[in-house]
């Protein structure tokens, strides 16, 4: 047999359209619930806030992960990783046996969300990036960095590298090849290397694609840091409600869910059929790919800024109420990720660890996983599968709701609360359901 | 506070709902039917395009999948199972097997030379 190229093969069943259904209507009760309940106590003077936003101080555990030691030990381990990653790169063969393309799509991409929900900024600790940056700069000895970014870039350099990772993972025919993810991958860490030299580590905060798709992730995790530094346990809207608006804060959050999105729907028979026309010539379709990933991330800002510029009533400033709320589309994200990507990063995560114990396919067996079945839980349990997708998408969306819920009653005026709020109620829900369709539709 | 508690019924109440309602009407595990004859899917290479391009095709879980290929020229097909398969074709008419297919799911089938999806096989 000839050996092929890429990651996953299985794909899940489309969800079933009663849970669609039963999806929608839930989030739409549960959003017009949560408005009519904040609003009702906001009108009566009570505080809706989060609880305890300052946080419960955890010392102890603070001295150890900011002990120099903890630090040390991620930074090794994610050296580790990289030094794997480079070693595949360029001895490990150029088909679907070699682990580097499931690291880097399952693992790495995928694998970001999970584990910053659980343990926060992860990407941050391991980051090679990082390291290397640190390491250059204390070779080079005390004093700043010798060119400062400008603070109103914000987050607009991440917008753009995150789409040219959505890019590669979505659009790029060749994606499956080594030659391109080697390349991608090495220019990446030029980059960043480069920049974070150039402009310190405030570099890789802003523009290092992993590292702000971990972090934001990360503020819907128990994990915060008081202004001072100090390490708190937080709830997780606590945490998200941390999260100041910044300059490109919207688009990266657009362009989060604007790709995840595409994905989905890429792979509808629709799409399938649109793009495949015989009548197309293959350039035609390619462009037509490559526009579709930006306009996807484009439509979801359009509709996310109309959705918050119109919650501004009075003398509201509108123009800055989507940077205000931009943090509410972080959960629905989370949602969304959970749901669509959940049975691939269980087969192909597996199916990844399998490979990476025999990375040259010479039958040896590094980690003991080289004869690891695969398991295929998800796809014998499709209801279950089918009950976390719904569950994934609504959490995310309450969570979001209510995340946009404390931010406006700040910013609103009392005798718009209700009104007020409703254009934005509407677009989440709308992303809420259109999420679900895509998991109906494709 | 009873408003809470009027939502939380009322949310409770559609969860009940969606989960009898979904109960009955969704048997996703099909079981594997006796009848061992494969699903064929006919394709026709011409040029640049080939047909079908992105159809959904049912196979019921346990059934063989046969591909009876023709075409004007030489090429390979992917067919995005684990482990994957890959099948080449010649000129005129091919008969390919890619035996039972016993996880559900969907598979692409996709012709490597074209880069373009065939058909999405939906098992289940």
């Amino acid at each position: 047999m000839i050996l092929t190229h890429g990651v996953g093969g299985r794909q899940d069943l489309p969800l079933p359209l009663e849970y669609v259904i039963a999806g929608a209507v839930l989030a739409l009760l549960v959003s017009f619930g949560l408005l009519v309940l904040t609003t009702k106590r906001a009108a009566e003077g009570q505080v809706v806030g989060v609880r305890n936003p300052r946080g419960w101080p955890v010392p102890r555990l603070g001295r150890v992960v900011d002990s120099p030691a903890w630090i040390a030990l991620w930074r090794v381990v994610g050296l580790l990783i990289f030094a794997y990653f480079v070693l595949v790169a360029f001895a490990g063969s150029d088909n679907a046996n070699n682990p580097i393309f499931g690291m880097t799509y399952v693992w790495l991409w995928v694998g970001l969300v999970p584990f910053s929900l659980i343990f926060g900024r992860v990407f941050r600790a391991i980051s090679p990036a990082r390291t290397i940056v640190a390491a250059l700069t204390w070779l080079r000895g005390a004093g700043d960095p010798p060119l400062r970014l400008p603070e109103r870039l914000g987050y607009w350099p991440a917008a753009f590298t995150l789409l040219a990772f959505a890019w590669l993972e979505l659009v790029y025919p060749e994606n499956n090849y080594l030659g391109p993810v080697r390349l991608w991958l090495a220019v990446y860490l030029a980059v960043m290397i480069l920049g974070g030299v150039l402009f310190g580590e405030k570099f890789l905060e802003r523009c290092d694609p992993f590292e702000v798709y971990s972090s934001l992730t990360a503020r819907l995790s128990v994990w915060g840091r008081t202004q001072a530094g100090n390490l708190v346990l937080r709830t997780p809207l606590g945490n998200l409600d941390t999260l100041r608006p910044t300059p490109g804060l919207v688009a990266v959050v657009s362009v989060l869910f604007g790709t995840i999105v595409y994905d989905s729907y890429r792979e509808s028979p629709t799409w399938l059929q649109f793009v495949q026309n015989p009548e197309m010539s293959a350039n035609t379709a390619y462009l037509i790919s490559n526009v579709a990933l930006i306009a996807f991330p484009l439509l979801v800002a359009g509709f996310y800024c109309l959705g918050t510029m119109l919650t501004g009533v009075g003398d509201v400033p509108r123009r800055a109420l989507p940077g205000e709320l931009a943090p509410s589309l972080v959960p629905i994200i989370v949602g969304y990720v959970v749901a669509h990507y959940l049975s691939y990063f269980w087969e192909s995560g597996l199916a990844t660890l399998r490979n990476a114990s025999d990375p040259f396919g010479n039958g040896s067996d590094w980690f003991g996983t080289a004869d690891m079945p695969v398991s295929y839980f998800f796809a014998f349990h499709a209801t279950l599968l089918a009950v976390i997708k719904v569950a994934a998408v609504i959490t995310g969306h309450v969570l979001g709701v209510w995340s946009a819920h404390i931010r406006a009653l700040q910013v609103l005026p009392p005798q718009h609360l209700v009104t007020g709020q409703i254009p934005l109620l509407l677009t989440m829900v709308g992303f809420t359901v259109g999420g679900l369709y895509l998991l109906f539709a494709a | 506070m009873r408003l809470t508690a009027r939502i939380i019924a009322v949310v409770a109440a559609i969860c009940g709902i969606a989960c009898v309602a979904t109960a009955c009407g969704n048997d996703v595990a099909t079981e594997p039917s006796k009848d061992s004859d494969p699903v064929v899917v006919g394709i026709n290479f011409s040029g640049d395009s080939v047909d079908p391009h992105g159809t959904q095709i049912d196979v019921p879980v346990g059934h063989g999948v046969e591909l009876d290929v023709t075409a004007d020229a030489a090429g390979e097909i992917h067919v995005h199972s684990d482990p994957e398969q890959s099948a080449a074709y010649g000129v005129g008419t091919t008969r390919i097997s890619l035996g039972a297919f016993d996880i559900p799911g969907q598979y692409e089938v996709e012709s490597h030379t074209l880069g373009k999806t065939i058909v999405t096989l939906e098992v289940k």
